[in-house]
């Protein structure tokens, strides 16, 4: 070789080897170079700069020692793997000398083909990584938002095939994710034809609010709905489906439906006062009619018999007007719930009706079961003083007449009853005995406002009362239910 | 000219008060109707069907016209009304609904029944009596029942 050509020879290994240099010391990877056990031979100054020691602190460490704890024994495995196959990259993470970590992505390869030197090139995927993150929380976060919701949200296919739903949507379907997907949005309504309607109508105006319809529950039950649905566009303004959220307003229909029961005993109520006042007026203005007459005709005998009907007609007026304010006052003035066992409360009963007991040789026997009531306790002696009253008024005939006071636990209420063995309800009437001023027997004293009076006592006390007969002669049995714990008010 | 024949009467009233103004006024206009007096729903309806107490068709005829309160005892007037236009026989006869009350819902329901005609008992002694007075010219006097 002439001095010449080495010298090109020279210059060219020269250019070739700055070339090199220029790019291990600028690259915008960390460059690692180290022998087959892991021991440093030289890193570049993107090196330093990424992991904040020195260019000699960096030598005297091993790949190893860059790794954080948690991650060694999945990095060192992978160098095992790239060490066997002679090349290759992984993923991993290493501690700053300030004691940060950062994400990065590894490779690689023997300097030569045989050597045992290896040129490790690391990139600092930090960043990437973030973004990565924040992406799958922005994702998660919506989501999160639409999984949470306890509305059933849908989206819907321009075909009107579902395309996403929450897990509201699932529980109040009753069908699983995966079969909902996929499929016609209209078959889960009572009314198909109508969820067709509703939705064509999003198209055609973007959107509808609070759209009426019913999602029927593989069990057969039912949820009604109230649905606000609007289009979704890509970021082109195309639209892509509807978006639809339900709002289950089951419980605001029964609300309303027990308004509408209380608005009609309201009605009722005051149709039947007025009626059973204007009775007794009608007789008193007639019978004044009559009073008349009888003065100029001098009639004494028919006199004396008129006024009769006319103060009957007061006294009851006067009766009914006191019931219908003691009536109206039950669950507007209440005295504080208290807990009490049945045994002295009925035993307060008794002794208010004890002169008719006694008077009608009544035999009464009530349970020592044990069972708290909760509610107006001078209302509850009531009932079981009205009941009690009763049974001993209609005993009829009977020669050996019992009154039987009990109760039986059903879930979370007692049932309480009193029967008797006196002269019973037809079936027939049974229906009418707790309605406001309904008498069966005219003959007996009272305005038929005992039972209408129970009634409203129990069902402001969140029960119910009910009467079983088998009609004439077989005796009446009344019963009642309380909540075993707290008093519901209605 | 009056043609009528003296008819029986069945009076549905709870309120024996009613009862007798409404007696009084028919006796004042006509001595020979003879006027029958149940005062719940379920006598009313023993009566017509001849069944318990009123089983003997001597004693509990079978009446040319009912009159019926609404708000009966045991069986309300309107149930009872139903009954009366649901039988074949029963059907024929005229049912007049003389009650206190002139809720809307009662008239709508009586005359879905069956009522003939439907009548508010007045506050008011002359109007009552003048009501009782015009129902007997024309239900006793005109009016033509089937033999």
């Amino acid at each position: 070789m002439t001095a010449k050509k080495k010298d090109k020879a020279d210059d060219a290994l020269r250019e070739s080897e700055h070339r090199y240099r220029n790019l291990f010391e600028y690259s915008s990877d960390a460059i690692f170079i180290h022998d087959d056990k892991g021991h440093m031979l030289n890193v570049n100054q993107r090196a330093v700069d990424m992991l904040g020691y020195t260019r000699d602190e960096l030598l005297a460490l091993s790949m190893v020692d860059y790794h954080p704890q948690e991650v060694v024994d999945v990095a060192m495995a992978a160098y095992n793997e790239l060490a066997k196959a002679g090349h290759g990259r992984f993923d991993s993470k290493f501690r700053k000398k300030d004691g940060s970590l950062i994400d990065v992505a590894i490779s690689a390869q023997p300097i030569e083909p045989v050597s045992a030197v290896f040129q490790t090139l690391v990139r600092d995927i930090t960043y990437r990584k973030r973004a990565e993150e924040a992406l799958r929380a922005t994702v998660n976060y919506s989501r999160n938002l639409i999984e949470t919701s306890l509305d059933p949200l849908v989206t819907i296919s321009a075909e009107g095939k579902i395309t996403d739903v929450n897990k509201a949507t699932v529980k109040t379907t009753g069908v699983s994710r995966e079969r909902l997907i996929g499929s016609d949005f209209v078959d889960y309504f009572t009314e198909p034809e109508k969820a067709h309607d509703g939705y064509l109508k999003v198209f055609e105006q973007g959107q509808v609010t609070d759209y009426p319809l019913a999602i029927r529950h593989t069990s057969g039950a039912i949820t009604d709905v109230l649905f606000n649905a609007s289009v979704y566009r890509n970021e082109q303004g195309q639209v892509l489906g509807v978006f639809a959220a339900a709002r289950d307003i089951t419980k605001l229909k029964r609300m309303e439906k027990e308004l509408r029961e209380k608005n009609d005993e309201t009605v009722l109520f005051t149709y039947t006062v007025s009626h059973d006042l204007k009775s007794p007026l009608v007789t008193i203005k007639t019978f004044l009619g009559y009073l008349e007459q009888d003065i100029l005709k001098q009639d004494a005998a028919r006199m004396e018999k008129d006024i009769g009907y006319i103060s009957g007609a007061a006294d009851k007026m006067s009766r009914l007007l006191d019931d219908v304010l003691e009536f109206s006052r039950v669950g507007r003035k209440m005295n504080p719930s208290v807990e009490a066992p049945l045994q002295t409360i009925v035993k307060d009963a008794l002794d208010l009706v004890a002169g008719q007991i006694s008077a009608r040789g009544v035999q009464v026997e009530v349970t020592e079961e044990p069972a708290l009531l909760y509610g107006d306790r001078p209302l509850l002696v009531e009932v079981f003083q009205n009941l009690v009253d009763n049974a001993v008024k209609f005993m009829g005939d009977q020669a050996a007449p019992l009154v039987e006071i009990g109760v039986e636990p059903k879930g979370d209420e007692w049932v309480f009853f009193v029967r008797d063995n006196g002269i019973g309800i037809d079936p027939r009437h049974q229906g009418k005995v707790f309605g406001l001023f309904e008498k069966l027997n005219p003959d007996t004293e009272g305005n038929g406002i005992g039972l209408a009076m129970m009634r409203r006592i129990v069902e402001v006390h969140g029960g119910k009362i009910w009467l079983e007969s088998a009609g004439s002669g077989k005796g009446t049995t009344f019963r009642f239910t309380l909540s075993k714990t707290k008093l519901q008010r209605t | 000219m009056i043609t009528g024949q003296p008819i029986v009467i069945l009076l549905v009233e709870d309120d024996p008060a009613h009862a007798e103004i409404v007696r009084r006024n028919l006796k004042d206009f006509r001595v020979a109707n003879r006027i029958y007096h149940v005062e719940d729903g379920q006598a009313a309806l023993d009566y017509l069907f001849h069944q318990a107490d009123y089983a003997d068709p001597q004693s509990s005829p079978q009446p040319q016209l009912i009159l019926l309160d609404l708000r009966l005892p045991k069986v309300d007037g309107l149930e009872v009304l139903r009954r009366i236009k649901e039988d074949n026989d029963l059907k024929r006869i005229p049912t007049v609904v003389l009650t206190t009350s002139d809720a809307e819902s009662d008239l709508i329901t009586a005359y879905g029944n069956g009522a003939g005609s439907y009548l508010v008992k007045p506050v008011d002694f002359e109007k009552f009596t003048k009501l009782m007075d015009v129902f007997g010219y024309y239900w006793l006097a005109w009016n033509r029942f089937p033999e």
